[in-house]
């Protein structure tokens, strides 16, 4: 028995009827504090991952434990996880610090603290006067700031980032990369980091875990992994030709 | 509908079994009330058609078709519908490549403002249109009672169907397909026929196959409009029951026009799936410009003409009309609607009617919306993948299929069904909400259904992983979220109601009249003051109605479909 911080015991899932996407049988253990990158291209199956940790979909087998607790049958609302969209789903009826205080709602957090909180929150990502904002105003970058902010808000055991940095161009989202880590590492978070982009993996993770297929084919130091791919899909995957 | 984000699959945690349970159980009052306020009467009207006496007997059929009268009723009722169908597409479809391809100033308030005729109440069309081509009528031409007069009624209804729901398809064509066409050496009509046209026709048929509809069910146009030799089967129904008592035989017409509603809701289905052409969809902002050519300021100018003549004149007409009384200028038909005039035979000052008109209207748009309510939620789920099952499909059809059967039918059924034991409503006051309900509720799931599926599910996930239970998803995210719809449905139900003439007709007891009807009456009465004061009446209704589309006007989301 791992005492790791989240335990992932043989976890499948199917996505949909295709057979795109599909995980099998993941292992994998993330100790607290530390940042994972998952890394893979479209179809590879780290989305579904995502998606089955934080409860939007059943795992079909295997399970899943945060904190030394089995979580693989409780509801997403209950679980604690905070998790980051591609596209953002920033609430389009609710300005900037209602998004952000939404969480915080959820968790019966009394208002005077709620509003402590939502600014202390949009600071953190360096949005300090956009409370009032409508989010359909916003640029892409501010809504990424936004999401993030809403995602840390009411203190997820566990953050979940699915591309978060998808829809922005290179420029921002370098800027935004550093950043992130600062955040993560100075919050002493508990991360993994989905993306398809070999450079913001290693910008970001301790450790990058490659998927392929639906399966973990390798997991190391970006180090490691950079001097050792373990196959040919590894290395093309990470620029090598 | 449009959803800003890109649509990927998505699972939930609850499994789909649990989720279609609680749909079942959000789906279960709009069914059940249509069960009761629909199917049954509906059902009682077949039987009372088919078994008269308890026994299976089809004579009455036989009687029916024997009946050179009701033969050339159906004959009528049928070439009608087709006649103001062909009328109304050939008339709108330049107003439609008008939205589709031009800008120009006040489009977007012309376009909302379309939606005004086709809510009207029936009753207040056919009164304006008496006062422009009607006896002593402002053109001086009496078309009362021929079939023209029913034809420019219709196509002042339906214009705006055929003009929105083909212009926003259109509008969706890149305008490079049509350039390449007339690159490759075609004239303006080929372009057209050989381009345009295919890309449309499907809706072209979707429209068509509405205005039909409701040509074919059209019932206060025809029964003020059509005078005595121009009667459809709707208005036969009405006679045959209301004046002749002859139950039988209505419920054999009914049962008739039932029929050919569903032949052509199964047509429309049908052709709907194998006619769509797929093609690239372009936004309407990319699609459209400012006249260039003379030629084409002229076309975008006799269209604006025309609709300001086919619509402007009537209700101008109308309004002033009901203030030049036979004393000059002034209040004299408004003030008469306060009292019940000497030698006038209604029981209550028709301006009574205004109250119970507001009020049933009230209690028609409450009803309509909370089961809309549930029943849109039971057709779109969750909005994953897996909630478009054959529940939400099934669902959604049987919601539709009152959209398509005549009102008259509905208020005959009332009138058998509910005057006994069960339940015995005759003189409740309940029914002719209900009635409305019914009515109602297909335009109201109309609109919510796109507004909910419209709600991308990432929004849900976003609050579920913020720690939001699946009852507070849907009240923190997806009630504000569709608020407007919900507004706009509100007032949808709202002006139907206020409109409804044909169930009414059946049900409304002596003392409590609505608004329609106290006009109906008026006008069923000799004398210069009656008709001024079908015309006070009908002027305070259309303001009214004119209120209630602003009001939804104000609500109306982006994203909502057409119609």
């Amino acid at each position: 028995m791992s005492d790791s911080f989240l335990v992932l015991k043989h976890v499948s899932a199917r996505h949909g009827r295709s057979d795109d996407d599909t995980v099998h049988d993941i292992s994998l253990d993330v100790e607290a504090g530390e940042v994972i990158g998952v890394l893979g291209s479209s179809g590879s199956g780290k989305t579904t991952l995502l998606r089955v940790i934080a409860g939007l979909h059943n795992a079909s087998e295997g399970s899943i434990i945060l904190g030394g607790v089995d979580i693989t049958t409780t509801p997403t609302h209950l679980r604690g996880v905070g998790l980051m969209f591609q596209e953002h789903a920033l609430f389009p009826h609710l300005n900037v610090s209602d998004n952000v205080a939404f969480g915080l709602r959820m968790a019966r957090f009394p208002k005077p603290e709620r509003s402590i909180r939502v600014v202390e929150v949009l600071e953190l990502v360096g949005l300090t006067d956009f409370g009032t904002r409508d989010v359909a105003s916003l640029s892409g970058g501010e809504r990424q700031r936004v999401a993030l902010a809403r995602t840390l808000a009411p203190s997820p055991r566990l953050l979940l980032l699915d591309e978060p940095m998808g829809s922005l161009d290179r420029v921002l989202r370098d800027r935004l990369v550093s950043e992130l880590r600062e955040l993560i590492v100075d919050l002493g978070l508990t991360a993994l980091y989905v993306t398809h982009d070999r450079s913001e993996a290693f910008a970001l993770a301790d450790r990058i875990a490659v998927l392929d297929e639906g399966a973990v084919v390798q997991i190391d130091t970006p180090a490691v992994l950079d001097a050792c791919p373990t196959n040919e899909h590894v290395a093309r995957l990470l620029g090598h030709r | 509908m449009v959803s800003t984000l890109p649509v990927i699959e998505s699972g939930t945690n609850t499994s789909p079994r649990t989720n279609l349970w609680w749909r079942v159980l959000a789906g279960a009052p709009p069914l059940l009330f249509l069960a009761v306020f629909f199917a049954w009467p509906v059902a009682a009207i077949l039987l009372r058609g088919l078994r008269p006496d308890g026994e299976w007997n089809l004579s009455a059929f036989g009687e029916v078709f024997a009946d050179p009268t009701i033969r050339r009723v159906l004959w009528f009722t049928i070439w009608e519908s087709i006649a103001s169908t062909i009328l109304c597409v050939l008339v709108a479809l330049p107003g439609a490549a008008l939205f589709a391809r031009y800008r120009f100033r006040g489009k977007r308030l012309l376009w909302s403002a379309l939606l005004v005729p086709f809510v009207l109440p029936t009753v207040v069309v056919a009164v304006s249109l008496l006062g422009v081509i009607g006896s002593g009528g402002f053109t001086g031409v009496n078309l009362s009672g021929t079939v023209w007069a029913i034809l420019i009624a219709h196509v002042f209804f339906n214009y705006a169907v055929v003009v929105r729901t083909v212009g926003s398809t259109w509008s969706t064509i890149d305008p490079r397909l049509e350039e390449s066409g007339r690159a490759l050496g075609a004239r303006p009509w080929r372009v057209f026929a050989e381009v345009t046209w295919p890309l449309i026709r499907s809706s072209v048929a979707a429209a068509s196959s509405i205005v039909f509809l409701f040509s074919f069910t059209s019932f206060g146009i025809v029964l003020i409009l059509g005078g005595i030799s121009h009667r459809t089967l709707e208005v036969e129904i009405y006679d045959q029951t209301a004046k002749f008592l002859q139950l039988d035989i209505a419920a054999v017409l009914a049962l008739l026009q039932l029929l050919v509603v569903v032949i052509i809701l199964v047509w429309f289905g049908r052709s709907q799936r194998r006619r769509a052409v797929l093609f690239d969809q372009r936004s309407a902002t990319e699609t459209e410009k400012p006249a260039e050519t003379p030629r084409q300021r002229w076309f975008i100018r006799s269209n604006l003409l025309f609709m300001s003549l086919l619509f402007g004149t009537p209700l101008v007409v109308l309004v002033v009309r009901s203030f030049s009384t036979p004393e000059g200028w002034g209040f004299g038909f408004y003030r008469a609607l306060t009292n019940s005039r000497r030698g006038s035979t209604s029981f209550v000052p028709p301006v009574d009617a205004i109250g119970n008109s507001l009020m049933f209207a009230s209690i028609a748009t409450a009803i309509a919306l909370v089961l809309g309510l549930c029943a849109a939620w039971a057709i779109v789920g969750d909005g994953s993948a897996h909630s478009d099952s054959r529940f939400s499909r099934w669902t959604d059809t049987a919601l539709m299929i009152p959209l398509g059967t005549s009102a008259v039918t509905v208020g005959f059924g009332f009138l058998i069904v509910f005057d006994e034991p069960p339940l015995n409503l005759r003189s409740s006051l309940w029914l002719i909400p209900i009635a409305h309900a019914v009515v109602a509720l297909p335009f109201v799931v109309r609109l919510l259904v796109p507004a909910l599926r419209s709600i991308d599910p990432r929004l849900r996930e976003a609050a579920a992983t913020l720690g939001a239970s699946p009852r507070r998803v849907w009240w923190s995210v997806e009630v504000p979220i569709v608020g407007r719809a919900l507004a706009a449905a509100a007032g949808f139900a709202f002006a139907v109601s206020l409109g409804e003439f044909g169930a009414t007709a059946f049900l409304a007891r002596p003392d409590r009249p609505t608004m329609p009807i106290a006009i109906y009456r008026a006008l069923g009465r000799p004398g210069e003051y009656n008709f001024g004061q079908a015309m006070a009446m009908s002027t305070i209704l259309m303001l009214l109605t004119v209120v209630v589309m602003l009001v939804i006007d104000r609500f109306r989301p982006a994203s909502v479909s057409e119609f």
